[in-house]
């Protein structure tokens, strides 16, 4: 059985893809490492720098649309390689989210400025590195798709983590409304780090979303996760 | 927030040879072949398909070169016996009957075929159309089975001021469809296509795909196609078929389209939609 040689600007094409998600992987944990030394440091100027510098994230997860888009439009592909191309284009949207929800953590590290903080941070620590394990187990096994035993495995590994951190978030959430309730000037401060819990949690979510779309490239099945509620 | 986990009991089978891969149990089948086998010679060329194919539907036929396709759709209505080296063993049911014991003509026409190449006859566009009724001995009424066929294959309004002018003047994509009209002109339940539009430009291939879909109401269609996007867009099952070493034509995979190009489950079929053989 012959090879048949039309693969080859198909394979090119996929891997130009692959090497800028795998740069742009890089690049969020690299801005996630920033954006929290810079919060508990209080560093506006490395916070002033990953806002400057978010345009690039954004870029980057133009180009990988791009090109799939480009890449579909010329090698009409089929089965696995269509569920890729699709899979890049929402990887990449949903790697330029977490840079957004990261510059937001920044903004509000400037809208905090050098005030002291009206909390010991426990809860935000945990949920940075809950969150962080999440981005950089779901990325990695984005960019190295194993075999469906091993993928199903690490998503679930993934996703078993989300609810610890749903909790944290309601933690951090009711403890700082409840002193924001009794002392009013609490209530800027206290916001704003509502937020960092919540924008915390969201990046988690989309962790999970490129955990699932991991298995949805091998199995091909996008209802492979469903919601618990859903499957009783 | 929703708490997500995977289906546990969901597996994907990317095995080869999977029996439950091949095959699909339509209720009332209008073309069914049981342990279908052919031989050039000494040659097996297809061994041991089994396929049903429903009514009112397209399935298309897809694999490599040298797989068996046209060999296999060839059987459907008995072009094979028109070469003296093949041999058939198995059986093609047409509405549960065995094709080898009924009539070869009544066969043709109640299965009819169009080819790679259009083929009309020398003779007017009229001619060529109202030719298989002539043949069936229909005499009255041609004009308005000519008219009906035409339409049908819509190129009436290209060809109904020139009925009486050669078939060969028209343009391939027009001589297809005329192909297609006269096919059309005896009324057959089932078309043959043996890649219908691997000679014609996009535009007469767009206009062939349409009228599969428009005909696919009425009409069963088999369609052999290399073209794969074209048998996305055209078809609601596909089969594959693939040439082993011994380069013997089995059947590997049946299914819905949209499982066969979108998730294959044999990874030959995998193999070959992705373009890694062929």
């Amino acid at each position: 059985m012959a090879n048949y040689h039309g693969r080859k600007s198909l394979d090119l094409g996929l891997l130009e893809i692959e090497t800028k998600i795998n740069a742009l992987d890089l690049k969020i944990l690299e801005v996630f490492e920033d954006t929290f030394s810079s919060f508990y440091e209080k560093d506006l100027e490395k916070s002033k720098k990953v806002i400057k510098n978010d345009y690039l994230i954004n870029k980057s997860s133009l180009e990988i649309e791009n090109n799939s888009i480009e890449v579909i439009r010329r090698e009409t592909p089929l089965a696995s390689d269509m569920r890729k191309l699709t899979s890049y284009m929402f990887v990449s949207q949903e790697l330029e989210r977490i840079g957004d929800y990261l510059s937001g953590i920044c903004k509000i590290n400037l809208k905090i400025g050098k005030k002291p903080f009206i909390t010991k941070f426990e809860k935000i620590p945990k949920m940075e590195a809950i969150a962080k394990n999440m981005l950089k187990d779901s990325i990695k096994l984005f960019s190295n798709v194993p075999e469906e035993k091993k993928a199903i495995k690490a998503a679930r590994k993934i996703f078993s983590q989300d609810d610890e951190i749903d909790y944290l978030n309601y933690q951090v959430q009711n403890d700082l409304i409840k002193r924001m309730s009794r002392d009013s000037k609490l209530v800027e401060q206290g916001t704003y780090i509502i937020w960092v819990a919540h924008n915390l949690e969201r990046i988690s979510d989309r962790a999970n979303n490129i955990a699932e779309r991991t298995i949805y490239v091998i199995t091909g099945d996008s209802g492979a996760i469903v919601p618990y509620e859903l499957e009783e | 927030m929703i708490k997500q986990k995977i289906k546990s009991q969901k597996k994907i089978n990317k095995s080869s040879d999977n029996e439950s891969n091949k095959i699909i149990n339509f209720s009332d089948p209008v073309l069914e072949s049981i342990n279908l086998n052919v031989l050039y010679g000494k040659v097996l060329a297809v061994k041991e398909v089994n396929i049903q194919v429903p009514k009112n539907k397209v399935v298309s036929l897809i694999g490599p070169s040298g797989c068996g396709k046209s060999t296999l759709i060839r059987c459907f209505n008995r072009m094979n016996d028109t070469i003296r080296i093949a041999r058939v063993n198995g059986q093609v049911l047409y509405n549960k009957r065995d094709v080898s014991d009924m009539d070869p003509a009544e066969v043709r026409y109640r299965i009819g075929m169009v080819f790679q190449k259009p083929n009309p006859f020398p003779k007017s566009i009229y001619e060529n159309v109202a030719f298989g009724p002539k043949v069936n001995g229909i005499k009255e009424n041609l004009d308005e089975i000519v008219e009906t066929s035409l339409r049908k294959a819509d190129l009436w309004k290209e060809v109904k001021d020139r009925l009486k002018e050669n078939a060969y003047g028209l343009s391939g994509g027009q001589q297809q469809r005329l192909c297609i009209a006269r096919t059309l002109a005896v009324n057959p339940e089932v078309i043959l296509m043996d890649e219908p539009c691997s000679a014609l430009d996009p535009i007469s291939t767009d206009r062939i795909e349409e009228l599969i879909k428009d005909l696919s109401s009425s009409v069963t269609i088999v369609i052999v196609t290399h073209n794969m996007q074209q048998a996305v867009r055209v078809s609601d099952y596909a089969a594959c078929m693939m040439a082993g070493e011994e380069r013997i034509g089995e059947l590997i995979e049946y299914g819905e389209v949209d499982q066969i190009f979108g998730n294959p489950k044999d990874k030959r079929t995998e193999e070959y939609v992705t373009g890694r053989i062929g």
